[in-house]
């Protein structure tokens, strides 16, 4: 394994040399990095520089779209996620996904949280607990005990963004992907979801791809950058923003463009 | 043709008001021509409601609710020309036919295109499912008289020789299956009646369920996969119950069109006025109680008078379910959120 700027021994989550594409237009070309375990990690770059397929080659969502090819590896803890073995479903229990918009679905808070663990036939008490617990953690079940069985779609944009972060907790990954989760909230309910997910990273390894420079600077401990496609740099977040190494990099974080 | 501008509400003019000196719409400015426009289709707009105020009206002015009083809403059907003071038109054992036949057909069309409809949404390779989709489409093109034909033809002998002797004697403790073997017949009657409804009614229900899955956000559909489900536990917990009111919807558009069919189910099931004691047993609706009475109707004026207010409870019933049909699909109680799909996104 050649990792040339990940910090920590083992990560949780790997790809080596990977490159999706699109017919014959390279949307990833040989991409390796490692994301440490339990720290946030930050996906930033220009848009249409492949964060969003980067992240969604982690846990086989790219799958879902027929006409993108994969090329290279993804491990989880050192495991081929895409082995002819290895399950996408079992793959995505592990590596849980929030979406850009919140994608609550049309029932109450209560039975979106419970959604993965209705699939497992979990025992009722058992479900109440989790979907309890799972609100904590997303710092919305002050918010909303008072009444769980309220339809979802009644409650705030930001909220229903926290309400899909419970939903992919309560199946309890060892890794959460964002989508760009805060791009369609304002800084109020996106500032709750950035202490939430500092708070949630003891516990969960958390890739977060963002066009926010600012919330990369803020949120993360590591910081990828990516430019048409490439890696060009990853590090630590406080040395990536002082001290690019690449030009191409300063470039981009100070604003040159994006 | 010309009219002359009305104020809508009014019909197309008679012979007398388009000869009247018009300006000519074509040759105004823009907005002018606009306008000729709306004033040349608002009339029409308006038609459909004049056909249905003019429908209504007939039946009301036809029927007769004072002569045949309670017994009309009674089991009993005897015409007798001959002495109007014994004859009995009830309408009952005929709207009896039409509910039972159309709620059977409906609701194993509903079963068929519920499976039908998600293999083509969410199984089957695009290419496949758009041809199947089209061959299901084609059979709504089909005329109702073809399907009565050949169901005549060629599914009463096989219903009369092999089919249902053979539910008679495996499945003939079930309530309605077992009975006489004389009630088979030829083999029309109501389950064959059934049969042919349901084909008829596929390919309109699954077209619609076909849509309300399609309009599932596939944003929610990946939130579902994202969360470790498979892609047929997304279907029932997502698809199904997105699309509930769709589906509920098309059942009962489905509903409204069975209801209604007349030729297919007169040439097989059976026409007797009797409430069938089996499902083999011929029996009648009252669409095809008026196809098959209606000539010597013009005859006996008591007949026709029934016939006509037969007809409007028809009417009424299919206007109803229309009405609550389209209810459902059009107020989007749970489509009203915008999502945006990723896939999009992850191809840039």
């Amino acid at each position: 394994m050649s990792e040339p700027a990940a910090p920590e021994p083992a990560p949780v989550l790997s790809t080596e040399g990977l490159s999706v594409f699109a017919g014959s237009r390279e949307i990833l070309r040989r991409v390796s990095l490692a994301v440490p375990e339990k720290k946030i990690t930050a996906v930033i770059g220009p848009s249409g520089c492949g964060k969003t397929t980067l992240i969604r080659a982690m846990n086989r969502m790219v799958e879902l779209s027929p006409e993108l090819r994969i090329e290279g590896t993804v491990r989880y803890r050192g495991r081929d996620i895409y082995a002819p073995e290895v399950s996408p479903v079992v793959v995505r229990r592990r590596i849980g996904m929030v979406f850009q918009r919140p994608t609550v679905f049309p029932q109450s808070i209560y039975e979106n949280v419970a959604f993965g663990l209705r699939l497992d036939r979990e025992e009722e008490d058992a479900v109440e607990r989790t979907v309890v617990t799972s609100l904590r953690r997303a710092g919305l079940y002050e918010e909303v005990k008072e009444d769980l069985d309220r339809p979802a779609l009644s409650l705030s944009g930001g909220q229903q963004q926290r309400l899909c972060i419970a939903r992919a907790l309560a199946v309890n990954p060892s890794v959460l992907l964002l989508d760009e989760a805060t791009a369609s909230l304002d800084p109020i309910a996106t500032q709750k979801i950035e202490e939430m997910l500092r708070e949630l990273k003891g516990e969960v390894s958390i890739v977060l791809v963002t066009h926010n420079i600012a919330q990369a600077a803020r949120t993360s401990d590591v910081t990828a950058y990516l430019h048409q496609g490439r890696l060009i740099e990853m590090g630590a977040t406080s040395e990536l923003f002082e001290a690019p190494r690449e030009k191409l990099t300063e470039a981009y974080i100070t604003g040159r463009f994006g | 043709m010309t009219t002359s501008p009305t104020d809508g509400s009014t019909i197309p003019p008679a012979s007398e008001a388009s000869s009247e000196p018009v300006p000519p719409p074509a040759r105004r400015p823009p907005t002018g021509r606009k306008r000729a426009g709306a004033v040349l289709t608002a009339p029409l707009s308006w038609l459909p409601l004049l056909f249905l105020a003019a429908i209504v009206a007939v039946l009301l002015y036809a029927s007769d609710f004072h002569n045949f009083g309670l017994s009309f809403w009674g089991p009993n059907w005897f015409p007798d020309p001959l002495d109007p003071a014994s004859a009995s038109y009830g309408v009952l054992v005929f709207a009896v036919g039409t509910v039972l036949t159309s709620a059977l057909a409906v609701f194993l069309a509903g079963v068929l295109s519920i499976g039908l409809a998600i293999s083509l949404v969410m199984f089957l390779p695009g290419p496949l499912a758009r041809v199947l989709a089209l061959f299901v489409d084609l059979l709504a093109g089909i005329p109702s008289v073809v399907y009565g034909i050949w169901g005549y033809v060629v599914l009463a002998p096989y219903f009369a020789n092999d089919l249902e002797p053979a539910l008679q004697s495996h499945l003939g403790f079930l309530p309605g299956l077992g009975g006489s073997s004389v009630e088979i017949a030829g083999g029309t009657g109501l389950l064959l009646a059934v049969l042919v409804l349901t084909l008829m009614v596929v390919p309109l229900t699954t077209a619609l369920v076909r849509d309300s899955l399609r309009s599932v956000p596939r944003a929610l559909e990946e939130s579902g996969l994202a969360l470790g489900a498979t892609r047929w536990e997304v279907v029932r917990r997502v698809h199904l119950r997105y699309a509930r009111r769709g589906i509920f919807s098309a059942v009962l558009l489905g509903l409204g069109r069975a209801l209604g069919e007349t030729v297919a189910v007169f040439m097989v099931i059976g026409n007797q006025v009797r409430f069938p004691p089996t499902l083999y047993s011929g029996t009648s609706t009252i669409a095809t109680l008026l196809v098959g009475q209606f000539d010597s109707a013009f005859i006996y004026p008591d007949l026709l008078r029934a016939l006509v207010e037969i007809a409007l409870v028809l009417f009424l019933i299919t206007l109803a379910v229309n009405v609550i049909g389209r209810r459902f699909l059009t107020d989007g109680g749970l489509g009203r959120i915008a999502l945006e799909a990723g896939p999009e996104k992850a191809a840039s």
